[in-house]
C-alpha cells in the first residue's frame, strides 16, 4: 500500500469521526415528549411571550426517573401538591380543609366512615372524580406491585388492608363505594382521627380507566404526558424529559378550587448541590434543596433556611435487642456520657434552632410541663458503666452506628464514640453511612433516623414512633415492643381528638420510654424550612407536616 | 483484512454472553436487593416490612431462581430487548438510547480536542526539550491535570457565574454539543486528559528524533515542518492512537463526575445513578455498552495501526505488502 493511500485512507477514517459527531449531536438532544397540543396549550404558548408570565423553577437534588403519583415517597413526591389532589389536605397547623372529599361523616363508634366527593371536583379532561376512583386507587395503591412507600400510615386499620398489602387480595372489603360520589371505609377498631390519617396528596385519587390496565395492576408510565394523562391537582404535567431530569407542569383548565396563580411549574434535577445554591443566587431556580452551611447562608441569606419547630423526634437510637445496648445501664452510661448542648453547637454552629430533649411529644398538646430531659453526668456516666455488665471494657462488643449518612452526622457520630473513648475506653465502633438490613448480623447498636406526625396530635405521634407496629420501633429501634407503652398508645389514639385522656395516656407512654434511656436526641423537627427552601420572591409557599406545599394554587412570584 | 474483522467480531459474542452472566451474578447475588434498597434507603417514615418486601419481589418476578432469571433476560436481550428498570420501570432500551449518544458526542468531541491540542504541543515540547517551552507545557498540563474534576468542575462555575460573571447562566444541563452549556464541561474533560496526550506524544518525539530517517531527511534539506509531518509525525502517532482509543472509551463509559456536576443526561450519570440503587437490568445493559465499546475500539484502533505502520498490518494479517 502506498504512502499516499495510507494517507487517504486516514484522512477518511477522520472524516468519517468527525461525521459520526456531527450526526450524533444533531440526532442526540432530547426534546422533552410534550402532550398533544390543546386548545389550553396554544394559548399558554402565547402568553409565554409575556413577561409577567408566572413561573415557579422548583428542584430535586435526584435523578427521578419515576414520577408515579402512586410511590407515596422519593423527593419528587414534594412536588405531588402541584398535580395531584388528595382527599382532604392539611396546613402547616394541622388544621383539615376539604378537597376532593367535602363531607366526612362517621358512625357512633368511629369505626366506619362516610366520605362525600365534591360534586365540583373533576380531572384535567373535566370527568368527575367518583367514588369508584377512590376505591380503585387504594386497593391499588395497598397492593405490593405498585411499591407505594408509605400506605400503612394512611391505610392501616382498615378491613382487608393487610391481605392486600401482603398480595393476598386485590381488594379491601373495608372501601366501598356506595354511589358514584359517596366512599364507605370500614375500621378495624375505632378511630376518631382516620378523616385526618387521610389527608394528603399521597393517595389521592387517580383516574382508574387511565392509570389502571386489565389486569388491575398500575400500567407503565401512565402518568407521562406522552401517554395522555389525567390528572387532579391545579397543574397537569405537560413535558418530562427523564433523561435530562426535567419534568414541566401547567395550569389544569379544570381544577375546581381556584384558578391557580402560576402558569408553569418546573422541576429539574439538580445532584450536585454547590450547583444548586449558584443556581439559586443566579436567580435560575426559586425553591431548592441547597446543604444549611454557612456558604449556602452567605449567599443565600440566612432566612432562607427558617423554620420552626416542628413535631418530631430524631437522634440516635438504641437497638434493645443487641449486645451491648440490651442493657440498660450500658445505654444510661452512653447517654449520660454525651453533651447535648454541645451537640446542638455541633449542629448549629450559629446557635440557631432548638436543644434536643428527646421529647417525642414536643411540640404538640401533649408536651408534658414535667418532662425532664436525660443529663450530661460523666460520673453518673461511670457509675452506670460500673452496674452494667460491662465493667470491663474487653467485653464490650463492636457496636455499628448506622445512618451516618453527611459530613454532619458523622461529626456528631465522632463526638460521641469520642467521650466514650476516654470516659470508658470504648473503641470498637463502626460507623455506617447506608446499611443493606435491618436484620441479622451487622445490626446496628445505634442508628440515626428520626420520626414526625403528618397529624399533630399526641396519640398518632406515638403510634408513628414508639409502638411496636412503627417503622422506628421495628426496624431502626430493632424490634422495641414494649407491651405498656403498645397498651397505652392503642388505648389513646381510640379516645376523641379532644379528650384529655388521649393526651394523658401518650405522656405516660412517652414517660415509660424515656425511663428506658433509648435516645440520645439530636433535634427535632426543623426538616425543611416552613416556607419550602423558597427565594424571597415567591409569596404564598407554606407545607405542611407531610412536606407537601400547601395550597399550591395560592403560589405566586413577585418581584 | 475483512476476514480479520470478521473473526474479531465472531468472538464478541461468547465474550458479551460470558460478561453478561458474571454482571448478572455478581449484582443478584453480592450487590444488594434493589427492592430492599428501594425502601430502606428512602429518607423518613417509610414502611418497611420484611412481608411486604417479599410481596413486591414475588410480584415483579425477583424470587425465582437466578438461573431462570437470567435466562429469561438472556433471551429477552437477544431478541434486542435490555428490560425493564426493576426501580423506575422505564425500558432500558429507552434510558441507554437516550444517554449513549449524548456521552459518545463528549467522548468524541473531548478526544478530538484533546488530539488537536495535545499532540501540537506535545510535538513542541519534544523538539524543545527540556527547554522553557517544554518545561511551560509539560509543567502547565501536569498542574491542570492534577486538579480532580469534582473540584475543577464546581470551582469554575462559582467563579465564573458567581464571582467574576462572565457567564450569564450556570451551564448546567445539556442543549446539545454545539451550545454554550457544552464549553465548559468539554474545557474540564479536555484539561484533565491532556497531559497524557502531551506526555506520549513528547516522549515519542524524543524517540525518533535521533532515527537516523530524520537525521537524513533534515541532511537533504527538508524543510523542518515537512520532516515533522512526513517522517516523524506518523511513528509518533501510534501509540498516542491507542491512548486517545482508552481515553475514548474511559470517557464514554465513565464521565460520571462530569456529568453529574454539569447535569449531563449520559451514561455515566446513568450508571451511578442506578448502580446505587442495584437496578441490574440497567447496569448490566451499560455494562454490555461499556464492553461492546471497549471491543469495538480496539478494533478501530488496530485497523489504524496499519495505515499508520505498515509493520503493523503485515503482523495483523500475515501478508506481506
Amino acid at each position: 500500500m502506498s504512502s499516499k493511500r495510507r494517507s487517504h485512507k486516514l484522512g477518511w477514517m477522520l472524516a468519517l469521526m468527525v461525521l459520526a459527531l456531527v450526526v450524533s449531536a444533531c440526532a442526540a438532544p432530547q426534546t422533552a415528549t410534550e402532550a398533544p397540543a390543546t386548545e389550553a396549550d396554544t394559548e399558554e404558548a402565547g402568553e409565554e411571550m409575556m413577561a409577567e408570565e408566572q413561573v415557579f423553577r422548583a428542584t430535586i437534588p435526584f435523578f427521578a426517573q419515576d414520577w408515579s403519583p402512586l410511590r407515596g415517597g422519593g423527593w419528587n413526591m414534594h412536588y405531588l401538591a402541584f398535580w395531584n389532589a388528595g382527599p382532604m389536605y392539611l396546613d402547616e397547623n394541622g388544621e383539615l380543609y376539604p378537597y376532593v372529599f367535602n363531607e366526612w361523616t362517621p358512625n357512633d363508634d368511629m369505626s366506619m366512615w362516610t366520605f362525600k366527593i365534591d360534586p365540583d371536583a373533576v380531572y384535567s379532561d373535566g370527568s368527575p372524580i367518583t367514588a369508584q376512583d377512590v376505591v380503585a386507587t387504594w386497593n391499588l395503591i395497598a397492593h405490593p406491585a405498585t411499591t407505594h412507600q408509605r400506605v400503612t400510615l394512611f391505610l392501616t386499620g382498615v378491613v382487608g388492608f393487610e391481605d392486600v398489602f401482603n398480595g393476598e387480595a386485590m381488594q379491601m372489603p373495608g372501601v366501598i363505594a356506595l354511589d358514584d360520589s359517596t366512599v364507605q371505609v370500614t375500621l378495624d377498631a375505632p378511630d376518631p382521627l382516620f378523616h385526618k390519617k387521610i389527608a394528603t396528596n399521597l393517595i389521592g385519587p387517580v383516574k382508574a380507566s387511565i392509570a389502571i390496565g386489565e389486569d388491575g395492576f398500575e400500567m407503565a408510565e401512565w402518568w407521562h404526558p406522552k401517554n395522555n394523562p389525567v390528572t387532579s391537582g391545579p397543574f397537569m404535567p405537560a413535558s418530562m424529559d427523564l433523561n435530562k431530569g426535567v419534568v414541566t407542569f401547567v395550569k389544569n383548565p379544570h381544577f375546581w378550587m381556584a384558578e391557580p396563580v402560576l402558569d408553569r411549574v418546573t422541576v429539574t434535577s439538580v445532584e450536585d448541590t454547590t450547583i444548586v445554591t449558584t443556581m439559586l443566587a443566579n436567580d435560575e431556580l426559586d425553591q431548592g434543596w441547597p446543604p444549611n452551611d454557612a456558604t449556602s447562608q452567605q449567599v443565600l441569606g440566612a432566612d432562607f433556611f427558617e423554620c420552626s419547630l416542628a413535631p418530631g423526634i430524631g437522634g440516635f437510637f438504641f437497638n434493645p435487642t443487641i449486645e451491648p445496648t440490651n442493657d440498660i445501664n450500658f445505654r444510661k452510661a452512653l447517654i449520660m456520657a454525651v453533651d447535648k448542648e454541645q451537640i446542638f453547637a455541633l449542629l448549629s454552629p450559629d446557635g440557631r434552632g432548638w436543644v434536643p430533649t428527646g421529647e417525642p411529644l414536643r411540640a404538640l398538646a401533649g408536651q408534658d410541663p414535667d418532662f425532664v430531659p436525660h443529663p450530661y453526668d460523666p460520673e453518673g456516666a461511670k457509675e452506670a458503666m460500673a452496674a452494667s455488665a460491662y465493667t470491663d471494657v474487653a467485653d464490650v462488643p463492636k457496636m455499628i452506628i448506622a445512618g451516618v449518612s453527611s459530613p454532619a452526622m458523622e461529626l456528631l457520630a465522632q463526638y460521641m464514640a469520642e467521650q466514650w473513648r476516654q470516659l470508658f475506653g470504648i473503641e470498637a465502633i463502626e460507623m455506617s453511612p447506608q446499611f443493606d438490613s435491618y436484620e441479622g448480623p451487622g445490626q446496628p447498636a445505634l442508628f440515626r433516623d428520626g420520626a414526625g406526625v403528618r397529624v399533630p396530635d399526641s396519640a398518632l405521634m406515638l403510634l408513628g414512633s414508639l409502638h411496636s407496629s412503627s417503622n422506628l420501633a421495628r426496624n431502626i429501634m430493632g424490634g422495641y415492643a414494649d407491651p405498656e407503652v403498645d397498651a397505652l398508645i392503642e388505648e389513646a389514639v381510640t379516645k376523641a381528638a379532644d379528650d384529655p385522656q388521649r393526651i394523658e395516656l401518650s405522656r405516660q407512654a412517652q414517660r415509660i420510654f424515656h425511663e428506658q434511656w433509648m435516645l440520645i436526641p439530636i433535634g427535632t423537627g426543623c426538616g425543611g424550612s416552613a416556607k419550602g427552601n423558597v427565594m424571597p420572591w415567591v409569596q404564598g409557599t407554606r407545607r405542611n407536616a407531610d412536606a407537601q406545599f400547601v395550597e399550591p394554587w395560592k403560589i405566586s412570584i413577585e418581584r | 483484512m475483512g476476514r480479520y474483522i470478521l473473526r474479531r467480531i465472531v468472538y464478541w459474542i461468547p465474550a458479551l454472553v460470558l460478561l453478561a452472566l458474571v454482571v448478572y451474578a455478581l449484582a443478584f447475588f453480592g450487590a444488594g436487593d434493589p427492592i430492599k434498597l428501594m425502601f430502606l434507603r428512602a429518607e423518613g417514615d417509610v414502611t418497611y416490612d420484611a412481608q411486604r418486601l417479599d410481596a413486591i419481589r414475588r410480584e415483579k418476578g425477583l424470587d425465582r431462581p437466578f438461573l431462570m432469571q437470567f435466562g429469561e433476560y438472556l433471551w429477552h436481550l437477544v431478541q434486542g430487548d435490555m428490560g425493564m428498570s426493576v426501580i423506575s420501570g422505564r425500558s432500558v432500551n429507552e434510558m441507554i438510547a437516550a444517554t449513549a449518544p449524548v456521552s459518545f458526542q463528549i467522548g468524541i468531541a473531548t478526544v478530538l480536542l484533546v488530539a488537536v491540542l495535545g499532540i501540537p504541543l506535545g510535538i513542541l515540547a519534544g523538539l524543545h526539550h527540556n527547554q522553557w517551552i517544554d518545561n511551560t507545557i509539560l509543567g502547565s498540563a501536569l498542574f491542570i491535570s492534577g486538579i480532580p474534576s469534582y473540584v475543577v468542575g464546581p470551582m469554575l462555575i462559582v467563579f465564573l457565574v458567581l464571582g467574576l460573571q462572565i457567564m450569564d447562566v450556570v451551564p448546567y444541563g445539556w442543549d446539545g454539543l454545539f451550545s454554550g452549556k457544552a464549553i465548559l464541561p468539554l474545557f474540564v474533560m479536555v484539561f484533565g486528559s491532556i497531559a497524557i496526550i502531551i506526555r506520549q506524544t513528547r516522549a515519542g518525539v524524543l524517540e525518533v528524533l535521533s532515527e537516523d530517517y530524520v537525521r537524513t531527511a533534515r541532511a537533504k534539506g527538508v524543510p523542518e515542518i515537512m520532516v515533522i509531518l512526513r517522517h516523524m509525525l506518523r511513528p509518533v502517532l501510534t501509540p498516542v492512537v491507542t491512548v486517545l482509543g482508552q481515553m475514548l472509551i474511559g470517557i464514554v463509559n465513565g464521565a460520571i463526575i462530569v456529568e453529574k456536576i454539569f447535569g449531563i443526561p449520559g451514561l455515566g450519570r446513568l450508571t451511578i445513578d442506578n448502580t446505587y440503587g442495584v437496578d441490574y437490568p440497567v447496569i448490566i445493559a451499560i455494562a454490555l455498552i461499556g464492553a461492546f465499546l471497549v471491543m469495538a475500539i480496539n478494533l478501530i484502533v488496530d485497523i489504524t495501526y496499519p495505515l499508520l505502520d505498515p509493520r503493523a498490518g503485515q503482523a495483523m494479517t500475515g501478508v506481506e505488502e
